[in-house]
């Protein structure tokens, strides 16, 4: 176990951290939660780094029932009302133009990976919850010198993970705990570029930052 | 385990005599004022050809290798069983080596006929104290040393799994004297928590056990303590790399002994000041482990006290920034202790073996301040076996095999949720009898043993008991002196772990006990006096295998989990068939050891019944091992490994997506145990020297593994987001060098 962690002290720009493909990077809900009879606001950020363009599929999965949703989920007002979220599975898939053909929404849409290749295709999967709790996304803003201003209920597990489309971010994630207002991420790169930092609160709320760096 | 007939001959069989012998060599270079003793055992033909020689007890190197030389070149007559047929014998006696003279063989002698080795298992390969402390790779170790031989395949990472004939390691058993050990040992593969100098042998049976073990689907290995006194007090203190240990064994009296050995590692005290960096502080796994043992010989009996424990230990430190006191980010704990108490008869009519053990063991981690997992068990074991012989041709073993205790477990990872916990006591009551027929060449065993767990009562949340009766067959002919053909066929049960089956957590009070259908076919050869030669070829047919909910926060030992994962609930859905032959050749000279080994298998499983049938995650079709160890003149012994094994299969990852919740890669995996790690090869080489001082012995030696830095994938692993694979290669080369000190 001493060499793998050993490993994990090598310094430098993170790999993780790189978007230089086709990627998507977030998926934005307003609110993160909403009842029956309301609807959410979606907001879906996908980075190309190539400029080929792409192809967008996103749909929804309530039980084993899936259909195409764009930017606004609407929750049907025949469900029922709990403060328990139900979770919607909120699939995000991006292609270049033609590797993706025929594709239907379905819950396991991993396996319309399986045929796919790795490279020029990107899935995402979000959960969203159906709840008459009311939520609200953390926020993040960022300088660019990496020192950024967070807000939200980091009672769960909540962490930061910065994204860029030029090497450079030292830090792969940072950990928030409750009382946390700022956070500080270490920018080591030598070219300047787009920065994306999400920040996830562990209990469906999402918020993003996007600047240069 | 020898056979007490020799002492039941009706009438005074005729022994063998020297008929020439020739005078031992001084060893050349060696202090001529000391008077050294070596004790050999040389095994004969009929005819009295001299077929092997072994030191029983050694007096150093070089002298050891002149009575071994000497013992070949002796000429024997042939002993006469009490028939007046021609019989093989062994014989026993002690070559003294003093000032100005060497006593010649066989003069000081005790010599004494026993039958055929007869033992109960079709299979049971056994390695000496001496040959453990030899043989290159395993550093001394006395479980590790297993791994030379056939059956087994090769663990990731060097760690000490027995993957023992295509089966799981939790599916093999390892025991001290019969009774189970807590913990083998130290971090999962260090070194084996009961050292080797405590031992008179290991006993490795890989499959067929006989109705002396249970509760089993794949091998036994037994750690086998000596039964008589020691002939002399003897001390000895060593130094290595990882640890130092002392051993000190006394001849309180004519009828009493006492041995105590203590080992403590010291890697966190090398390593802790490197790892550690300001606000984090790095305590390196640590262990401790002790031994005290009093043996006391009676009239009627030999009465053995054995305490044992051991003591696991890692933390990670930081400093909390809000109160700036030390914070745990990790911790490992894992200890247990045992008090062993246990009874030998052997001098009357029916031998009698009682072994009553208790004691505390404990798991635990901690990870961050949130998550934990913990594991106890308060157990004792109950141990009373008789054996003897009803007649001249038939022979009974029956048994009482009782385990009982309470389990308790937690398991709470902060970022998935759910506490899963539970305890429960548990009774486990096993009875088993064997009889043995012997007539001329042919001996049939056969066995039968039954076994009950019963979950639950005070304290637990439900009960549940579940009952196996298992019954086994073996059988034996000798088609010549030196052919044996052997056979085997039995049933085995194993009992699914208490969080599986706890009705209180998410486990499934409906499942039923683990089975296995084993049955092996081989012959064991004799050829040219010291070479031998046992081959086997072996089917394993698991049923009723427990499956399911492969998501849990559990304790492992080797490479992380890794999936796909079956997350549905537990069930017994397994099936499983296992397929193979081994074979062991194994050469015993004058002055050196050679041993190769050579295992060919195919494992398989299938988990659910809709699931495809796919390979055992540790199925290695070919597994060989050849080993040889040269005594040299002048107290010098080298000894190199060469091990080949087949990787093993892992299922590759064709695509990944993002949990853009967690921020987590996805796997999507392709065909279940399609792709399969390169071979792997490895050259281990040691070298001993021993230098005779006035007060003591002192041993040094050096041992390599993988010499050759061979880089060898121990498992596959991807990076962050699995569009690369990057297996895990083995560490490089690391020479451990120790001294000892024999007193």
């Amino acid at each position: 176990m001493t060499p793998v962690l050993l490993v994990a002290c090598v310094m430098g720009p993170q790999e993780s951290t790189l978007v230089d493909d086709l990627q998507v990077v977030a998926v934005l809900a307003e609110p993160p939660e909403a009842g029956p009879g309301q609807s959410i606001a979606l907001e879906t950020v996908v980075v190309d780094t190539t400029d080929e363009g792409y192809d967008l599929w996103q749909w929804t999965c309530l039980g084993e029932t899936c259909s195409p949703v764009e930017d606004t989920l609407f929750i049907p007002p025949t469900l029922p009302a709990s403060e328990e979220p139900i979770p919607v599975f909120h699939w995000t898939l991006a292609c270049r133009p033609g590797l993706c053909e025929d594709i239907e929404p379905t819950q396991d849409a991993p396996a319309l990976l399986e045929d796919l290749p790795m490279e020029g295709v990107s899935l995402g999967l979000r959960w969203l919850g159906i709840s008459t709790r009311e939520r609200a996304n953390p926020t993040i803003e960022c300088a660019a010198d990496g020192l950024c201003q967070v807000d939200g209920d980091f009672s769960e597990y909540s962490a930061v993970y910065p994204y860029s489309d030029v090497p450079g971010w030292e830090t792969p994630s940072a950990e928030l705990v409750p009382g946390d207002t700022e956070v500080e991420l270490s920018w080591v790169g030598e070219e300047s570029g787009t920065a994306w930092v999400v920040i996830v609160d562990g209990q469906g709320g999402v918020g993003l930052w996007t600047g240069d760096i | 385990m020898y056979s007490l007939l020799a002492l039941a001959f009706a009438a005074d069989p005729v022994l063998p005599e020297v008929v020439e012998a020739p005078i031992p060599i001084w060893p050349e270079g060696t202090d001529q004022t000391t008077v050294v003793e070596v004790t050999l055992t040389v095994v004969l033909s009929p005819q009295g050809d001299v077929l092997d020689v072994r030191v029983v007890e050694p007096g150093n190197p070089s002298f050891d290798a002149a009575a071994v030389d000497a013992a070949w070149e002796t000429l024997f007559s042939g002993a006469l069983d009490a028939d007046g047929n021609p019989a093989p014998a062994q014989i026993t006696y002690t070559v003294r080596f003093e000032p100005g003279a060497v006593v010649p063989l066989g003069a000081d002698g005790v010599i004494v006929v026993e039958a055929e080795r007869v033992t109960s298992e079709v299979v049971e390969r056994t390695l000496t104290a001496e040959e453990i402390r030899y043989l290159p790779g395993t550093s001394g170790d006395a479980v590790k040393v297993v791994q030379n031989l056939p059956g087994v395949a090769r663990p990731p990472l060097g760690t000490g799994n027995l993957i023992i004939r295509g089966t799981a390691p939790e599916d093999s058993l390892t025991t001290l004297d019969g009774s189970p050990i807590p913990l083998v040992f130290h971090f999962g593969g260090l070194t084996s928590v009961v050292p080797s100098d405590l031992l008179s042998e290991v006993a490795y049976v890989p499959g067929n056990a006989s109705v002396r073990y249970g509760r089993t689907l794949g091998g036994v290995v037994d750690l086998r303590t000596t039964t008589t006194l020691p002939e002399e007090s003897s001390a000895y203190v060593s130094v290595d790399l990882y640890q130092s240990a002392f051993f000190v064994q006394r001849r309180l009296s004519d009828s009493t002994s006492l041995t105590v050995a203590a080992r403590r590692s010291y890697i966190d005290a090398v390593l802790t000041p490197f790892l550690s960096n300001g606000s984090i502080r790095i305590q390196a796994p640590r262990y401790y482990d002790g031994q005290v043992r009093l043996v006391h010989e009676t009239d009627t009996a030999t009465w053995d006290v054995l305490f044992y424990g051991s003591d696991d230990r890692f933390r990670f430190l930081g400093i909390d920034e809000d109160t700036e006191e030390d914070t745990v980010f990790a911790s490992y704990a894992d200890r247990f202790a045992r008090l062993r108490l246990r009874r030998l008869d052997t001098r009357g009519p029916w031998d009698r073996e009682t072994t009553l053990a208790v004691g505390p063991e404990s798991r635990f981690f901690e990870f961050s301040t949130a998550s934990e997992a913990i594991e106890t068990n308060w157990s004792a074991t109950f141990r009373q076996e008789l054996n003897g012989s009803l007649t001249d041709t038939l022979s009974l073993r029956s048994g009482l095999d009782v385990q009982a205790g309470r389990q308790t477990y937690l398991f709470y990872l902060a970022n998935v949720g759910g506490r899963d916990e539970g305890e429960s006591p548990y009774f486990a009551p096993g009875v088993y009898s064997e009889l043995t027929w012997q007539q001329g060449p042919t001996t049939l065993i056969g066995g039968l043993r039954g076994d009950v767990m019963s979950y639950g009562g005070p304290g637990s949340s439900g009960s549940v008991v579940l009952q196996t009766l298992d019954p086994r067959l073996t059988a034996r002919y000798a088609v010549a002196d030196f052919t044996t053909l052997k056979a085997s066929v039995g049933r085995y049960s194993a009992f699914p772990d208490l969080r599986s089956i706890d009705v209180g957590g998410d486990g499934n009070p409906k499942l039923s006990p683990e089975r296995s259908l084993q049955a092996t076919v081989g012959f064991e050869q004799q050829l040219l006096g010291n070479l031998r030669v046992d081959g086997s070829v072996f089917v394993n047919r698991l049923t009723d295998q427990v499956v399911g909910r492969e998501d849990r926060l559990r304790f492992f030992t080797g490479p992380p989990p890794i999936g796909p994962f079956d997350t549905d609930a537990y069930a017994n859905d397994g099936v499983g068939q296992v397929l193979g032959a081994e074979l062991l050749a194994r050469y015993d000279g004058p002055s050196s050891t050679a041993l190769l080994s050579v295992t060919v298998s195919n494992s398989q499983r299938q988990d659910r019944p809709d699931d495809d049938v796919e390979l055992f995650e540790f199925d290695q079709p070919l597994v060989l091992t050849a080993l040889w160890s040269q005594q040299l003149p002048r107290n010098w012994r080298a000894g190199i490994r060469l091990r080949y094994g087949s990787g093993n299969p892992y299922t590759p990852v064709v695509n990944s997506y993002l949990d853009l919740d967690t921020r987590t890669w996805r796997p999507v995996y392709g065909e279940r145990s399609s792709g399969r790690l390169s071979p792997f090869f490895s050259t281990d080489v040691r070298i001993d020297k021993t230098w005779e001082l006035r007060r003591f012995d002192l041993v040094g030696y050096l041992e390599i593994q993988n010499a050759t830095f061979a880089q060898n994938p121990e498992y596959m692993a991807w990076n962050f987001d699995y569009s690369e694979e990057q297996p895990f290669v083995s560490s490089p080369p690391l020479p451990v060098f120790g001294i000892r000190g024999e007193f």
